[in-house]
């Protein structure tokens, strides 16, 4: 009895201690879903909400988030126009494909999400997310639609006005998305992390 | 192959001034597609001695050219036109990724990779006066990763 108590005891110790250990690592990082939020590179969401979504992806075929779980999805919001962020992410992406193990690399999927309908073709988006990967998707929406689905993944962007008309770029949000197995929205990948972070934080959301 | 690399070699050597005073170096497009009519040129700038600002580009493959910042603030991509850009004698200006870059809209086709973009750069020296200097710049694909080809 007295050796089960000391025991007990010690793993309450233990316990307290591994809690101090992981919000001295976990930082400013806040708190999300089961995994200890320090063990990610990227931003954790302080709450892991389910964000759904409807579109047509640039073969035409409607594309429901539902169909994503048990997947892990990668999302960008660009456009095709953007001479800069928007490959450097793409590139990035396909990246950190390529550095997962085949097998999981099998339960990621990567989505583009134009933000500019209006030029974005959806032949234009399939050659441009081709040129990356042939299992990236491109997701097109209306602009009601693209407003939407911005609004769900708290994207900003704005279009800027250039020298004549059809000549506007866009400003946006530069992080990547990353939703967990079960649909929901947790982290943000900002451009700094490399992609090897990247794949190390996927990994983590695939083992959930 | 070898060809290949003889045309890569020619391609980010014959990037340079008319000039003796301003030098640019590993010029590249990034290719675009069918119905993509916009992309970025990227190159380092330098001049030896004399302070001069960059004031413009002109092309023949776009309908215009501009000197354009890209940031980020705040995790928000901010791009724009820019007025100039300062070059400070003996230090290297670099249009990358990022930062500046040579925006090209209305691009009257798409740019393949491997294919040499004939560029000019707007320089404005201290005494008022603009200079064209001639570029060649070489098409990357448009994965190119900044950077990548040096690791």
């Amino acid at each position: 009895m007295r050796q089960k108590r000391a025991s007990w005891r010690s793993r309450l110790a233990c316990a307290v201690g591994c809690a101090l250990l992981g919000l001295l690592a976990g930082g400013a990082a806040a708190a999300g879903g089961a995994t200890a939020a320090g063990e990610f590179h990227a931003r954790v969401l302080p709450h892991a909400i389910e964000r759904s979504f409807q579109l047509l992806d640039h073969k035409g075929r409607l594309r429901a988030s539902s169909e994503f779980k048990g997947q892990v999805v990668l999302l960008f919001f660009g456009f095709t126009h953007c001479p800069d962020v928007c490959p450097t992410e793409l590139a990035r992406l396909a990246e950190l494909m390529a550095r997962l193990e085949p097998d999981l690399a099998r339960q990621v999927q990567v989505i583009f999400v134009t933000l500019d309908p209006e030029r974005d073709t959806p032949a234009l988006l399939g050659d441009y997310v081709s040129a990356f990967s042939p299992e990236f998707i491109a997701l097109r929406g209306s602009a009601a639609e693209t407003a939407e689905i911005a609004e769900a993944f708290r994207v900003f962007y704005r279009r800027v006005e250039g020298s004549a008309p059809g000549r506007y770029t866009l400003e946006h949000s530069a992080y990547i998305h990353a939703v967990d197995k079960q649909g929901r929205l947790r982290l943000r990948m900002p451009g700094s992390l490399e992609p090897g972070e990247m794949a190390d934080d996927v990994r983590l959301l695939l083992a959930e | 192959m070898k060809k290949q690399v003889m045309a890569l070699a020619l391609g980010w050597a014959t990037a340079f001034a008319a000039g003796a005073e301003v030098t640019v170096s590993e010029a590249w497009v990034r290719a675009s597609l069918p119905q993509q009519r916009a992309t970025g040129a990227f190159m380092k700038i330098r001049s030896a001695d004399e302070r001069l600002r960059l004031v413009g580009a002109a092309t023949g493959v776009a309908e215009v050219a501009e000197i354009h910042e890209m940031r980020i603030e705040n995790d928000i991509v901010r791009m724009g036109r820019v007025g100039a850009v300062e070059l400070v004698p003996g230090e290297t200006l670099e249009l990358r990724p990022g930062g500046y870059h040579v925006m090209l809209m209305g691009l009257h086709e798409p740019l393949a990779v491997g294919r040499e973009v004939a560029l000019e750069l707007l320089f404005e020296g201290a005494d008022g006066v603009v200079r064209r200097v001639p570029v060649t710049a070489l098409v990357q694909p448009l994965n190119a990763r900044p950077g990548s080809h040096h690791r």
